[in-house]
């Protein structure tokens, strides 16, 4: 029942409690005058005199009635021709607002294929974006494991030279140590020399006392000539062939003598030389100089050793870290390229709102037949709500179930239950 | 070399996984829907395990495998599930028709390639 309906039958009840009232009131106080008059002035019996009377009665209280709606409520029929009227006006109204509304229905596919291909337009191109994605990120894999064989080999390469460095740092260390060897030999060596001419210096000095003995013998042989000499001479003529040979003697020592003097320069010259010339071998502040000589060459070494250990080492460390980041590179590729995935979950969840689109076209479809057949009970129409129970049968995904649960503030209980993201059976 | 067949109607899916899996250093073949990897299968291309996707055009992944259980050859061959929907009645009818295993996409490549592990090793 309606509210004009409601408003009719209030103000019809109220008019007929009225009316009633006011009949039933005029029944009791003019009953009897009205009877006597009629029986007594028209000459009608009881029976007709109360028939009367109850069709004046009704007559009256019908035209009070409609008098006192038209006053009330300016209507004859207590507002309900009005009322009709306004339906008939609203019936009008809503036939042709139906009319529209079926016309804007239709129009729904049209509007809607605009969305689809707007959404069919986001698909291709999402698709496109993700297939490139992943095609620049194999490019990038490619670059990243030419890279990865680039640095192994490198690394290789690197520990080839360390380990070749310190077997030749090795082999330097061994060489100082021979070369210190030979300096320390050729110390021991020089000090023997040094003894060695010491000595024969010495030898050669020791000979001088032999020649001061010759030089004595000679001496005394050439005063023993003398005296012969004079011994010959005292003996005269006897003596003479003594003297000659006191003579020769005495010249043998002279000659002897100057022989021995000779002798004691040519040995000191000879000390004098081999001193002089063993000076220079053995001194050694020339065997110290090639021992510091030799120790800056070894330390140099050394550092030149060590520093290009520390070279190959900084480089192995270099290659290292390069290759780490290569090996993480590598993951973070194989995780970006799993990413991509994220396009195909998109592609659907755009599917089934292209799906659910076309199920609004169907509805908006049969709404526009409803309106357009509006006197026909025969017309069929699924209720939007089926549509939606049938939208949530097609999702393919939990995500799209919360959602569509969330959206209709329900709780989402029917997913029909999610496993694990990973499961073995 | 173990060969691994995909089967999915995106083109992303088949280049991004079969790029992960070539560079795990498995060989992939790949299909664009059942209908090509049912042929592939037919065709007695060695094949080590079956990744597919449920919901693809034409026929979709439970009736793909059911048809792939049928082939000789195949009978014990793994297949995992790669798919979008997580419903446990989608898993149960999947172990029924012959599946291994069920991956919710976006999958990592940890998890893709661990579970691989699992069910070929």
């Amino acid at each position: 029942m309606d509210a004009n309906t409601k408003t009719v039958l209030r103000r019809s009840s109220a008019l007929l409690l009225g009316v009633g009232v006011v009949a039933t009131m005029s029944v009791y106080f003019v009953h009897d005058w009205f009877d006597s008059q009629l029986m007594g002035n028209l000459g009608l019996s009881h029976n007709a005199a109360d028939t009367v009377g109850t069709l004046v009665v009704i007559l009256a209280a019908f035209v009070g009635q409609r008098l006192l709606s038209l006053v009330v409520f300016r209507d004859l029929d207590v507002g309900a021709i009005a009322s009709q009227q306004k339906l008939q006006q609203r019936i009008r109204s809503a036939n042709d607002a139906a009319g529209e509304v079926a016309g804007e229905l239709k129009q729904v596919r049209t509007f809607n294929d605009v969305l689809r291909g707007q959404m069919d337009m986001i698909v291709k191109e999402t698709e496109k974006a993700a297939f490139d994605i992943a095609e620049r990120l194999q490019t990038i894999d490619q670059v990243v494991t030419r890279l990865g064989g680039f640095v192994d080999s490198s690394t290789q390469e690197s520990t080839d030279l360390l380990t070749r460095s310190e077997s030749s740092i090795a082999r330097n260390r061994e060489l100082i140590g021979t070369l210190d060897q030979y300096i320390s030999d050729r110390v021991n060596a020089a000090r023997d020399d040094e003894k060695s001419v010491a000595e024969v210096i010495k030898e050669v000095q020791s000979l001088g006392a032999l020649v001061q003995l010759i030089k004595n013998i000679s001496s005394q042989t050439n005063l023993l000539a003398l005296n012969a000499a004079i011994e010959a001479a005292r003996a005269g003529d006897a003596g003479r062939g003594f003297a000659v040979v006191a003579d020769e003697v005495r010249k043998l020592s002279g000659e002897a003598d100057t022989a021995v003097g000779k002798i004691n320069e040519g040995m000191n010259a000879v000390a004098a030389s081999i001193a002089s010339r063993f000076q220079d071998k053995l001194a050694h502040t020339h065997i110290e100089r090639e021992r510091e000589a030799l120790q800056r060459f070894s330390s140099q070494l050394e550092d030149l050793g060590q520093s290009y250990q520390e070279v190959t080492r900084h480089e192995a460390k270099v290659m290292a870290t390069i290759g780490e980041s290569s090996q993480q590179l590598a993951a973070m590729f194989m995780e970006a390229l799993a990413s991509v995935q994220f396009q195909d979950v998109t592609r659907q969840q755009i599917e089934q709102v292209t799906t659910a689109l076309s199920r609004l076209d169907s509805h908006a479809a049969e709404l526009a037949d409803r309106l357009d057949r509006l006197d026909d009970p025969g017309v069929a129409l699924k209720p939007l709500s089926q549509h939606i129970d049938q939208l949530y049968q097609d999702y393919v995904m939990s995500s799209q179930r919360k959602t569509h649960q969330a959206s209709l503030n329900r709780k989402s209980v029917g997913d029909g239950g999610s496993g694990p993201k990973v499961e073995l059976f | 070399m173990k060969t691994i067949m995909l089967v999915d109607d995106s083109a992303t899916i088949l280049l991004s996984i079969s790029s992960i899996l070539t560079k795990a250093g498995y060989a992939v073949e790949k299909a664009a829907n059942a209908q090509e990897g049912l042929a592939k299968f037919k065709a007695n291309t060695k094949v080590d395990l079956l990744i597919t996707d449920l919901n693809m055009p034409g026929m979709n992944g439970i009736d793909f495998i059911k048809e792939v259980r049928k082939l000789p050859g195949y009978k014990f061959m793994p297949i995992l599930f790669l798919t979008t929907e997580s419903q446990q009645a989608k898993r149960v009818e999947a172990k029924a028709a012959g599946a291994s295993g069920w991956l919710v996409k976006p999958a990592t490549a940890d998890e893709l390639l661990n579970t691989i592990k699992l069910v070929l090793h």
